[in-house]
């Protein structure tokens, strides 16, 4: 079913809304969380709340891409349920990986917060995101945005996992470049 | 900043780039499905696998709809520091082109063609040939173990050792002592290369070679498949000794004639290159051994010819032994990047009948004083493919070059006295190129 006609049946209050968006977005979004997890039931949990969401906010959001609305709030859930498992000693996943990965982009993580305006460091990396080739960009945010495990990614994209953990650290180093030259104290 | 600020901080990425990357990930595990069912039916005809696979490999993925490699504009200032030699269109013999090499070989199968794969798009590499310093204590390392292990192998001890410095390489010189070989001054070089990013291993000459009281040798009436065979006891004591795991032997054979001063004589000379390698995922393909620089390998050069004893029974000699290993991956000196319109056979035989050729790199003055006569190759014998770059280090355009693919084209033109058949080859492109006329006509 196409997105427009699955945002009908939202601002129509159907509950066929939540059917057709799992059909044909909840594989998506359950490998979006279990990346992170780990955990099939918390993975569907999070799916699960995922379509809540939608339902609460859709209307008056009007999203153009139902694959990107839908896994960013699967992402945001899953990555809320991700520090509470690690407050609570249960991490696991490709996540910890990958934030440790993120780490070289920043010079020390403090253990104290530094006050960040996400949106304005969210611009900067789409800055940082409009400079990369379309493949590397892809290849970037498979990782960081959608937390799939080396090995996925060096297969799905024909290369070997060597060339892509360099490819990785190139970019990370190109990020933290440009974010320092857009004045993020990093 | 926490790692966790930009983690999150990427949930504002454009929806259409979080799109495209779901979808490329979509397509590859889609791709993946479809190669894996093509390669099991691939293994099925082995004899041609070996060639066979890196060309259709690509072609499928070519092929594929899905495949999301960005098209390239491919303009003439791409050619440059492929060849060295291109000529202008001759307007008055539009069907000749004075640009070609030849070749010699006893049987059409030792050009080694690969087919031209039929695609309508074919992936291009861009070669990225970053100088990385050298660093001593990673060639002491490098070396000092397998030179170790190789003497003991040969039953021989160290000799001298040298050192030189060049701009670009370092490299240590060693004679070797209780050599039984009949060669009158083997040397063993070991070399750092920083404009290649190599360490080589280099034994020469060598004539007659024992690893662990083995010796190694050809059997010329063999065919390329049994030499291989007969080579893997060798191939597994280089792997101990260089701590390698090449498990490919190719072997590919070339010969010509050699003027022999002794009997004023023209001999043949016959020359296997024997080499042991691992299978090269990148779909670069060459129908020549030694341009072989996507890989490392081991290689065993032998020479079967008469001219340098100025005998007349044939010597059987190795002429060298060359291990090549790559200080870096190979992945970040060949790296995907697009992909272009693959020109048909036909459009390819009107740029030939043109003169819109290529040929390798400036012939030696000396070897060949004279300008080739113009040759026609309308009606050419053989068609093979081949990706090409730069080798040329002096253009400083050189370490960062496009890899682009050509039609090969041979023409048979006579034989010789010692019955070997002449090919002459010239390289037309098998892509299409913006401006390609004013690159002849300029």
């Amino acid at each position: 079913m196409e997105d427009t006609r699955i945002i009908e049946l939202y601002n129509a209050r159907d509950e066929d809304a939540i059917r057709e968006s799992d059909v044909k977005y909840g594989k998506l979004c359950y490998a979006i969380a279990e990346n992170i997890l780990k955990s099939r039931p918390d993975s569907e949990e999070c799916v699960n709340d995922t379509w809540m969401r939608a339902w609460n906010v859709i209307p008056p959001e009007q999203p153009l891409s139902l694959r990107a609305f839908f896994s960013r709030i699967t992402r945001n859930l899953a990555f809320d349920r991700y520090r509470e498992q690690q407050s609570e000693k249960r991490g696991r996943g490709e996540l910890p990986l990958a934030l440790e990965e993120l780490s070289e982009c920043v010079a020390a993580p403090h253990d104290t917060e530094e006050e960040v305006e996400l949106r304005a460091l969210g611009k900067a990396i789409e800055m940082f995101l409009d400079e990369l080739s379309p493949r590397e960009r892809n290849i970037f945010l498979c990782r960081y945005y959608y937390t799939y495990s080396m090995g996925e990614i060096a297969r799905a994209f024909g290369i070997r996992e060597n060339y892509l953990r360099n490819l990785l650290s190139r970019l990370r180093k190109k990020l933290a470049d440009h974010l320092r030259k857009e004045d993020f104290h990093l | 900043m926490k790692p966790e600020t930009i983690y999150e901080a990427l949930v504002h990425a454009p929806d259409d780039y979080l799109d495209s990357a779901q979808i490329a990930m979509e397509r590859g595990k889609r791709r993946m499905g479809i190669r894996r069912a093509w390669l099991l039916a691939a293994c099925i005809t082995l004899s041609v696998a070996m060639v066979a696979v890196p060309i259709a490999s690509y072609v499928i993925r070519a092929n594929d709809p899905l495949y999301d490699l960005p098209v390239m504009k491919i303009d003439h200032e791409m050619l440059e520091g492929v060849f060295s030699n291109a000529i202008s269109m001759d307007e008055g013999n539009s069907s000749a082109t004075s640009n070609y090499e030849s070749i010699r070989v006893s049987d059409p199968q030792y050009l080694y063609l690969n087919t031209p794969p039929q695609t309508q798009y074919i992936p291009l590499y861009s070669v990225h040939r970053k100088s990385y310093a050298l660093n001593q204590d990673e060639f002491s390392a490098f070396a000092k173990p397998r030179i170790d292990r190789l003497l003991t192998a040969m039953n021989v001890r160290k000799g001298n050792v040298s050192e030189s410095e060049h701009e670009y390489s370092s490299e240590l010189s060693m004679s070797v002592e209780g050599y039984l070989g009949s060669s009158p001054y083997p040397r063993v070089q070991i070399n750092a290369n920083q404009t290649q990013n190599s360490h080589e291993i280099y034994l020469f000459p060598c004539y007659t070679v024992k690893l662990e009281g083995e010796t190694i040798l050809l059997d010329q009436s063999k065919s390329d498949e049994e030499i291989a065979q007969s080579m893997d006891s060798i191939r597994k004591k280089f792997n101990a000794i260089f701590d390698e795991d090449f498990t490919e032997v190719s072997v590919k054979r070339w010969q010509s004639s050699i003027f022999n001063q002794a009997t004023q004589q023209n001999d043949p000379g016959i020359f296997y290159s024997i080499e042991f390698h691992n299978r090269n995922e990148l779909p670069l393909t060459e129908g020549r051994l030694w341009q072989r620089e996507e890989t490392d390998y081991i290689r065993i050069s032998f020479e079967i010819t008469s001219y340098r004893a100025g005998a007349t029974a044939p010597l059987y000699a190795i002429r060298s032994i060359v291990y090549h290993k790559s200080r870096i991956p190979l992945e970040e000196t060949y790296q995907l990047e697009g992909k272009a319109e693959m020109l048909s056979l036909q459009k390819a035989e009107e740029l030939l009948n043109q003169g819109v050729c290529f040929a390798n790199n400036v012939r030696c003055p000396f070897c060949h004083p004279d300008p080739l006569p113009p040759k026609n190759f309308t009606d050419y014998d053989h068609v093979g493919f081949s990706y090409r770059f730069s080798t040329d280090f002096n253009n400083e355009k050189a370490n960062e070059s496009i890899v682009i693919p050509f039609y090969v084209f041979y023409k048979y033109r006579e034989t010789d006295e010692n019955g070997l058949l002449i090919y002459d080859y010239t390289y037309v492109p098998a892509v299409e190129f913006e401006g390609i006329e004013e690159y002849f006509t300029g």
